[in-house]
């Protein structure tokens, strides 16, 4: 296969994406969703993978897994630093009652939705069969996008921090219990699927075992780098590789082993921490695009009628629950934060919280890791269309109700 | 001095505790869980090859193991490229099989290390930018008669040394005295020379990196190293299709006269870069000439054009250079693998025309590549470790140090004659053979082609053997050595 054809398709989409006219597209509301969400990346990975023009050949993409590994370890690691206890202990009541809340709502109503669809689809749904993808798709989700400032308006912080914690909180669980439910299954001697909740138990306790290990080794290494750029990236690179590959090789969930660790690192205070978290933060960006851009290229396309009409009842369900599930938290706080003053932009961010969150992409491509068959790549595919449709769902909203998009400056103003 | 012990066993404990991990991971790790073959509707699963998705253990392994080791070897004076390499020699498989034998489970398996390869062009385009970063056209012509002086006398004396050496001892090898003879036997060993004639632009440019030297040694040395490996691209290419040409020939010639002709069509032909010969017509010459003009060309312009696409962005963009820099490396080891391309000539090319073209963006560059140029030095290294077999080194010692005596006396002869008649003073004069003693990837890759060439041949065999380990035992003392010379040179810059 030609690469050079590929090199320069990325290089064109980067040009075109940091060009004048794409900048004033952005501007428009459904674009800036798309770019914010990292969906964009997504779109051309799908262009240039084997479903569509097939630019990238699969064998290409399987040399791309141990940077995908490395990306999941990245990942965790990046919910894992929000973890901290005493950032947890100030968190208001109504962050963990929301958390709660959209646990409950979403295990009963994805849960269903999810049931129903598999158990049409599947050709002999068994228990065994099912856990992993009814987990996947419940867990997929949970929570909703923490990004606000692509929603246009300018937001009060209060609000806003019920969005980003519970998001982040549910962002947390999302990983536990995919990540618990990877391990419930496994293949027995005749071949066969069966539940293992004792393999799982133990390989949840290995993970935090591992990450605190790690985690307490990490920061030696980290004092030792000292202040230096170069020996300081060397450190956190490595052990951002190695907690996902040791993961990897101990058969633990590497997203649940990497937030594990990332949460220990957190709540380790040393020098060169707070180097390390802004380390693994900066580059959020970065990792979102290239992550992105793997995703596309590991789905498959949803096309069938059944498939299609699961995801219009995923983003359905999302479109009615997730605003009420926001709502109910903004009415608990609605006397002490003195919420009427910032009636205006309510709606929008309770709309907003139909968004999928881009992070449930790393419980896509973890599935698509623990065995790379078309069927969770089809699950990848179907959770993709519905972060797309449901993220352009405040878009729509937004335009509905005649509220004009910000200047692009404002949205680099933090919120 | 407590803070100095604490740091020591800080560093011991680290890696006594990173070793235990990897060994115990080892130990208790298991199968994929989910090993059907189909999924629910029957469909085959495309399987992960073996060792692909523990990649990311290993890189994570050495970087951290090799990161360790290279701090130690610091400490302990040595150069940190020596603990970086001994790192990846310690834990390549071949270690564990030398200590324990073949089924031992070791730091590092064998399916691991195709992957490894992998960030090898990437390693070796980004240490190429370095050096094309730091070549200065304008010095370099200054410079002009001293450079081609010291790199004429060091690369003839240490060719017609080891080829001397080679010829005597392949001449004593039956396969020459039944195909080919004396004439063949010059030719062979005159490419096995050109492999002794190769030293690293990486260590050279990694040692200049960590010892932050600067002075006539330092500038020479990254020039001379840097036209020695564009001579030795074209010698090598040139020696390689005449002996590989004359060896076949001969042997073929040998089979004819003594088997009949169906066995002379079935003989196990050479796949090398070079076609067989044809009758009545030299197609190697054309191919030869067109190859080089392809590889050294083809790749020069692409750097080229890399330089002023870098710059274009530098001008136009200048956010996240690290990344793009990471990425466009990956983008020129592809198609530099594809088109064969040398993705330490494009490099080059592309630092060269940035440094001395686009001057104002220089520095900006030159910081980001410093930034990225720790972790790719320990992978580089680490992995270069990696390839060494420690077993082969019992087989051969014999003849390993009497090679690597003979090269290293004819590097510190060729270039104390190249110094004298180019008038440099001392003490850079005195010390720059230091640097002209180290060998990495490309002699590496170059001994490997020599056995591929000839590995229809009882001789390659051990050929390979020896040259695989003297590069290592240059490997492993040359970043010492250079750094040594350079300190007594006092090029050095203190922090």
């Amino acid at each position: 296969m030609d690469v050079f054809i590929p090199i320069l398709v990325l290089i064109g989409a980067g040009l075109l994406a940091t060009s004048r006219p794409a900048y004033r597209l952005r501007r428009s509301r459904p674009a800036t969703v798309l770019v914010a969400g990292g969906w964009v990346s997504v779109l051309v990975g799908v262009v240039l993978g084997p479903s569509v023009t097939g630019l990238i050949d699969r064998e290409s993409i399987f040399n791309a897994v141990p940077l995908l590994a490395l990306g999941l370890g990245w990942i965790g690691m990046l919910v894992g630093l929000q973890f901290r206890w005493s950032l947890l202990r100030s968190l208001p009541r109504a962050v963990w009652l929301i958390a709660a809340a959209d646990f409950l709502v979403s295990a009963a109503v994805f849960g269903t939705l999810g049931y129903a669809l598999l158990s049409r689809w599947l050709p002999e749904p068994s228990p065994a069969l099912l856990t992993i993808p009814l987990v996947f798709l419940v867990a997929g989700s949970l929570g909703w996008s923490v990004e606000t400032r692509s929603l246009g308006a300018h937001f009060d912080r209060r609000p806003i921090v019920l969005v980003r914690a519970a998001g982040a909180l549910a962002g947390g669980l999302a990983i536990l219990a995919f990540g618990v439910a990877t391990k419930l299954v496994s293949v027995d001697a005749l071949g066969a699927l069966s539940l293992t909740p004792d393999r799982a138990a133990l390989k949840l306790l290995h993970s935090v075992l591992l990450a605190l290990a790690i985690g307490f080794v990490g920061r030696g290494m980290i004092r030792l780098a000292g202040s230096s750029q170069g020996h300081q990236f060397t450190v956190f690179l490595g052990l951002v590789a190695f907690i996902a590959g040791s993961a990897n090789q101990l058969d633990c969930s590497p997203l649940i082993t990497a937030m594990c660790t990332g949460a220990v690192i957190a709540n380790i205070r040393s020098q060169g921490i707070q180097q390390f978290e802004a380390f693994i933060f900066r580059a959020e960006h970065t990792f979102a695009i290239l992550f992105g851009l793997l995703t596309g290229l590991l789905l498959e396309p949803v096309t069938t009628p059944l498939l299609l009409l699961g995801a219009l009842a995923f983003v359905a369900a999302r479109i009615v629950f997730k605003p009420l599930v926001m709502g109910f938290g903004f009415r608990s706080v609605r006397p002490e934060w003195a919420l009427d003053r910032h009636a205006g932009m309510l709606p929008l961010l309770r709309i907003g919280a139909c968004r999928q969150a881009p992070l449930m992409l790393a419980l896509g491509v973890s599935l698509v890791l623990v065995e790379p068959s078309t069927f969770h790549k089809e699950l990848l595919g179907l959770l993709v269309l519905v972060g797309i449709a449901s993220e352009l769902m405040p878009a729509i909203f937004a335009w509905r109700a005649h509220i004009k998009p910000d200047d692009p400056a404002d949205e680099e103003r933090p919120a | 001095m407590k803070r100095d012990a604490n740091s020591w066993l800080s560093i011991l404990v680290a890696i006594g505790v990173l070793v235990c991990f990897v060994l115990a991971g080892n130990a208790f790790q298991v199968a994929q869980p989910l090993s059907a073959e189909s999924d629910p509707f029957g469909r085959a699963i495309d399987a992960f090859p073996p060792g692909l998705v523990a990649t990311a253990k290993a890189v994570g392994m050495l970087l951290l193991g090799g990161w360790l080791f290279g701090l130690l070897a610091s400490r302990l004076g040595s150069s940190r490229i020596t603990g970086y390499l001994v790192f990846g020699i310690l834990a390549s498989p071949m270690f564990g099989a030398f200590l324990f034998g073949d089924d031992v489970n070791w730091v590092l398996s064998k399916e691991q290390q195709p992957y490894l390869l992998l960030v090898n062009d990437l390693a070796i385009t980004i240490i190429a930018l370095t050096a094309g970063c730091k070549i200065d056209l304008r010095e370099v012509r200054d410079t002009f008669k001293s450079v081609s002086l010291i790199l004429a006398f060091e690369f003839t004396l240490v060719l017609v040394a080891v080829a001397s050496l080679m010829t005597f001892m392949l001449s004593k090898n039956p396969v020459f005295s039944e195909y080919g003879g004396l004439g063949t036997v010059v030719l062979v060993a005159i490419v096995i020379a050109i492999v002794a004639t190769a030293n690293s632009p990486a260590v050279v440019i990694a040692v200049l990196s960590e010892t932050k030297a600067k002075g006539i040694m330092a500038s020479t040395s990254v020039s001379v190293t840097v036209c020695k490996d564009l001579l030795l691209i074209v010698a090598f290419a040139v020696a390689l299709g005449l002996s590989v040409n004359a060896a076949s020939t001969a042997r073929a010639q040998a089979l004819s006269d003594d088997s009949p002709p169906e066995a002379v069509a079935t003989a196990p032909a050479t796949d090398g870069d070079v076609a067989p010969p044809a009758e009545g017509t030299p197609p190697e010459q054309k191919s030869i000439a067109l190859k080089l003009t392809k590889q050294i060309g083809g790749s020069l312009v692409f750097g080229v054009l890399t330089g002023v696409a870098l710059a274009w962005y530098l001008r136009r963009t200048n956010a996240y250079l690290a990344i793009i820099l990471t990425l466009g490396s990956f983008a020129i080891a592809l198609i530099s693998a594809q088109y064969g391309f040398k993705p330490l000539l494009v490099g080059l090319a592309a630092g060269i025309t940035i440094a001395n073209r686009y001057k104002d963006y220089k520095p900006d560059l030159f910081n980001a590549i410093e930034n990225l140029s720790v972790p790719v030095f320990v992978l580089f290294f680490a992995v270069a470790g990696t390839k060494i077999d420690p077993g082969l080194l019992g087989q051969v010692w014999g003849y390993v140090l009497a090679l690597f005596s003979l090269r290293a006396v004819s590097v510190w002869m060729g270039t104390g004659l190249g110094c004298k008649f180019s008038g440099m003073d001392p003490p850079a004069s005195r010390w720059l053979w230091t640097a002209f003693i180290p060998q990495a990837g490309i002699s590496l890759a170059l001994a490997t082609v020599i056995a591929e060439e000839f590995s229809a041949f009882a001789f390659s065999d051990k050929v390979y053997a020896i040259l695989l380990s003297t590069i290592a035992c240059n490997e492993l003392i040359g970043p010492i050595l250079f750094k040594y010379g350079l300190e007594r040179a006092g090029e050095v810059q203190k922090d």
